[in-house]
Parts: structure tokens; C-alpha cells; sequence
């Protein structure tokens, strides 16, 4: 196990490159589901807006 | 008249009455090519070695000073639209308008790049390979400008982007323009770095005009 | 018989190209894209991290591979599609279209990063330096600059989201010509000036059990892709037709929804 963790003496490189591809997709991800409801929410209270005028 | 060399002329009158736009690149080469020895501090060797990247460089960066002022103030004053309106073809007008700006500000760099090949050292015998290159590197300059002139002219503040647009799209200019004075410096042929920046002044000559043309339709909708 | 086909993949055509069903249709395969792509991801990573043997020169270091490679094809493929995009929207005028290009601008230059990044940690061990500016890692810098010049266009002309999306649209158009002249004139440069550089792809001979956690990958990346894409293509039309009725009557179904 810990001779996987090690990779061979380049942990460091490996371990990070594959670091930063699952982070990017994660914030990629989490990004996008926080727009999502950011943008229903503000069409939601301009139609409020829109009914109660 | 015909309508192409009257926009030319047109442009080349109102461009000779502003000078500034003329010397002010000029001027700009000067200075950051004092830049230079000041910065480096060592001598006639390395400044002679990055020569020709320097001089190819500073001609982008100078051809980028003006490259916003090609559809800009037809813009401001109303003109671009009488070029869409009129039953000239828009690619032409779009010509015509590189060919005047070229005049104005391209073949000034060209006749002035020996002043600055001498103050950094560049040996004589590759004078006239610098001055072919430029010759024929600067109306591209002028050629891809107008696309983002065109994608830019109604922007108050268009000058960065259009520098992020364009720069990206001259690498090749730049790779083939220094490594034909590169090679001449050798001693080697240049034929075929400039061969291959002919071909690229071809391209941008038969196509740019096209997508100038819907940039500036897309523009004024 | 022919004629009906036709038919179908005109009205097909339609469908996609209105925002309403592009909406609706789009929302079926969202689930399904994201599982496919998680699943692809382990499966892949565990099959080229844990299974895959050793490259015989450069050891466990090789590994990296299996996201640098993904994602500078996924930097090439996404720019593929815009440019594609972007014909269609300036002929057209397509509105689904322009929200592809748009949707796929952002993830496109996500992978161009993470190629870059990843092959600079690549780079070190096998090179011994950071950066080298060897003819992929340049054309892939200069596609990253391509991809903010569009996002930069689109955001400078943002009061009017339609004219935006065309404007980039042409900026997309014309960077797939110049892509493939960059890509060629940085290798003439680089075979020229820089004698051989090591390749990081190396001459050493590629096994199968290397090759498949590879294409693996691949999928697992062109899955995440189409997810994103939709999923911020769905958030733009959302955005840009917000005043249309099917906004609003999506927005109120998704209230319900989450009601109930």
C-alpha cells in the first residue's frame, strides 16, 4: 500500500496531477449546481416581483 | 473615382493630417529599444543574439498601438455604416481600409527597422532579409488587426481585448518574421521562412477580409 | 419510407434547435452522462494507477499520462465543437448553438489548464525543468489563450447576450483556422530552433494494459464533458430567455418539485 502511496519516488508529481484533475471537475461541478439554483432563485423573485406590481 | 482607391485616399488624408498616429509607433520603438542595452548591461554580443527577436517583437507590439484605430473613429463618426449600406462589397471597403492603415503605420516600421537593426547590432548583411520579412509580416498585422477593430469599435475601452485577441493569432507571424532574420544572421538562406510567411500573407489577404466583414455586420446589428 | 426519415430528423433538428425541448431533452441524459463519467473515472484511474505495469524508463512517473493526455485531447476536441458551434450560430443564427459554445468555452479551458499544469509536473521529473517550450506545450498555451479571448468577447459585449454569442462566435470560427496554423508553424519552429527535445510520449513501446486505462479515460472525460456542457448550456438559456414563458414554467415545475 504504501508502495502505491510512494509511486516510485515521484508521489509528488503523480499524486498532484491527479489532484488537480479531480479538483477541477469537482469546483467544476459544485460550480455549476450553485449557479443552477442562484439563477432559479433570481428568476423566481423577478417574477415575484413582476406579479405583485 | 473608383471606390476603393477613393477610401484609400480618403483614409490616407485624414490619417496624414493626424501625424501622431504615424510617429508616435515609431517613437515607441525607440524607446523600448533603449530599453535594452540599459537592461541588460553586457555587450555588443547578446544584444546582437536577440536581435532580430526583439526587432519582430516591437513591430507587433508598435503594429498593436494603432491596430484599434482602423474601424474606431469610422465608427464614432458614423461611417462604417455607409460602407455596409452602399452597394460596394463590405470585403473590399474592409481592403481598403487595411491597405490605408498599412500605408499609414506598417511601412513606416518597415522603413524605419534598419534605425533600430543598427542601434542593436544586427549584422548589416541581414538588413535586407529584415526589411522583406517586415515587408511582408506587417500587412498581416494590419490584415488580422481588422478583425478585432471590427469585433472592438463599439467598445469604449476595446484596446486590451483586441490585444488578447489578435496576439494569439500572430504567433506564426512572429515564428516565421524572427527566424528569417535569424537564419540571415547565420549566414544561412531565409527563403523558406519567408516562403512560408508569403503563404500566410496570402491567407489572411483572400480570407480576412470576409470575417472582418461579418465581424463589423455582427457589430452594427 | 425515405421521406419519413427525413422528416423525422428535420423535426429532430427542430426539437434541438428550440430552447424549450432542448431543455426538456437534455434533462434526461444529465443523471445518466455524471454516473457514466464517475464510473468511467474510478474504473479508469484504478486500471492505469493500481493495474497498469511501470513504463521500463520512466518508472511510476509514466502515470501521469492518464490525465494529461485526457485532457489535452478534451482542450482540442471541446475547441472542435465550438468552432463547429459557431459556424452554425453565425449561418443559422441558432440559438441552442450559441449556448453549446458558450456552455463548452468554460470546460474547454479547464482541461486546456489542467494539460498544462499536469504536463509541467510531468515535465520536471522527466526533463528537470518546469516548463519547456516544446511545440505541444506551446500550441496548448496559445489554445488557452484562444479560449480566454472568447470568454473576454463574449463578457465585453454582455448587454446583449445574442450579439455576445455571435461576436465569440466568430472569434471561434477564425481561431480553428489559425489553430491548426499555429500548431504547424510552433512545430516548424521548435524542429528547427531546439535540436530534439524529449517527448514526453516517449518512443517506448505502449502495452495494451497501458493503452486502455488511456482511452478509458478518454470516455470518462468526453462523459464529464457532455454533462458540464449541458448542464451550463440549461443554466444559459435559463438566463438569457428568462422573461419567456418555459422559464418561468420550468422554474415553478423544479419549485414544486422540491416541495413535494
Amino acid at each position: 500500500m504504501n508502495e502505491f502511496f510512494n509511486m516510485g519516488g515521484y508521489a509528488f508529481y503523480v499524486w498532484s496531477s491527479i489532484g488537480l484533475f479531480l479538483g477541477a471537475m469537482v469546483i467544476d461541478f459544485i460550480g455549476l449546481s450553485m449557479k443552477e439554483k442562484t439563477v432559479k432563485r433570481n428568476i423566481k423573485s423577478w417574477m415575484r416581483r413582476k406579479l405583485n406590481k | 473615382m473608383n471606390p476603393f482607391l477613393a477610401l484609400v485616399k480618403r483614409d490616407l488624408t485624414l490619417g496624414l493630417r493626424r501625424k501622431s498616429q504615424i510617429y508616435q509607433p515609431l517613437v515607441f520603438q525607440l524607446l523600448v529599444v533603449t530599453m535594452f542595452p540599459l537592461g541588460l548591461g553586457s555587450g555588443a554580443k547578446t544584444l546582437a543574439l536577440i536581435a532580430p527577436a526583439v526587432i519582430w517583437i516591437l513591430a507587433l507590439l508598435a503594429s498593436l498601438l494603432t491596430l484599434d484605430q482602423i474601424f474606431k473613429n469610422d465608427y464614432d463618426d458614423g461611417s462604417v455604416e455607409s460602407y455596409v449600406l452602399t452597394s460596394y462589397p463590405l470585403p473590399l471597403s474592409v481592403m481598403a481600409k487595411v491597405l490605408a492603415h498599412w500605408l499609414l503605420t506598417g511601412l513606416p516600421l518597415v522603413l524605419f527597422s534598419p534605425i533600430i537593426a543598427v542601434l542593436l547590432h544586427l549584422p548589416s548583411s541581414s538588413y535586407g532579409v529584415l526589411m522583406l520579412s517586415l515587408l511582408i509580416g506587417t500587412p498581416i498585422f494590419s490584415f488580422m488587426g481588422s478583425i478585432g477593430s471590427a469585433l472592438t469599435m463599439s467598445l469604449k475601452h476595446g484596446g486590451l481585448l483586441l490585444t488578447i485577441l489578435v496576439m494569439p493569432l500572430l504567433t506564426p507571424v512572429l515564428i516565421f518574421g524572427a527566424s528569417a532574420v535569424v537564419e540571415s544572421s547565420l549566414g544561412n538562406s531565409a527563403t523558406q521562412p519567408l516562403l512560408l510567411l508569403s503563404g500566410l500573407l496570402v491567407l489572411s489577404f483572400t480570407l480576412v477580409p470576409f470575417a472582418s466583414a461579418a465581424a463589423i455586420k455582427i457589430n452594427l446589428e | 419510407m425515405h421521406k419519413q426519415r427525413t422528416n423525422a430528423i428535420v423535426t429532430l433538428y427542430h426539437k434541438l434547435g428550440s430552447p424549450p425541448s432542448f431543455y426538456r431533452i437534455s434533462g434526461y441524459f444529465l443523471k445518466w452522462l455524471l454516473l457514466l463519467s464517475i464510473g468511467l473515472l474510478i474504473w479508469g484511474l484504478y486500471e492505469g494507477l493500481v493495474l497498469a505495469p511501470a513504463d521500463y524508463q520512466q518508472g511510476d512517473s509514466f502515470r501521469i499520462i492518464y490525465v494529461h493526455v485526457p485532457a489535452a485531447w478534451m482542450s482540442m476536441f471541446v475547441y472542435g465543437i465550438m468552432g463547429l458551434c459557431g459556424i452554425i450560430a453565425i449561418i443559422w443564427r441558432m440559438k441552442v448553438a450559441e449556448a453549446v459554445m458558450m456552455a463548452s468555452a468554460p470546460i474547454g479551458a479547464w482541461f486546456t489548464v489542467i494539460a498544462l499544469v499536469t504536463g509541467s509536473l510531468w515535465g520536471k521529473p522527466m526533463w528537470g525543468t518546469w516548463w519547456e517550450w516544446d511545440a505541444r506545450m506551446t500550441s496548448e498555451l496559445i489554445l488557452l489563450f484562444l479560449y480566454i479571448g472568447i470568454m473576454a468577447t463574449y463578457s465585453a459585449f454582455s448587454e446583449d447576450s445574442r450579439k455576445a454569442a455571435r461576436m465569440a462566435a466568430l472569434i471561434a470560427v477564425v481561431g480553428i483556422f489559425n489553430v491548426v496554423i499555429i500548431h504547424f508553424s510552433v512545430k516548424w519552429w521548435s524542429s528547427i530552433h531546439q535540436g530534439t527535445t524529449v517527448s514526453l510520449m516517449g518512443e517506448s513501446h505502449i502495452t495494451w494494459d497501458m493503452l486502455r486505462p488511456l482511452l478509458i479515460m478518454a470516455f470518462a472525460t468526453k462523459f464529464y464533458y457532455g454533462y458540464s456542457m449541458l448542464k451550463r448550456a440549461r443554466i444559459y438559456l435559463l438566463e438569457t430567455e428568462s422573461h419567456k414563458r418555459w422559464v418561468q414554467d420550468t422554474v415553478n415545475e423544479s419549485n414544486n418539485g422540491d416541495k413535494s
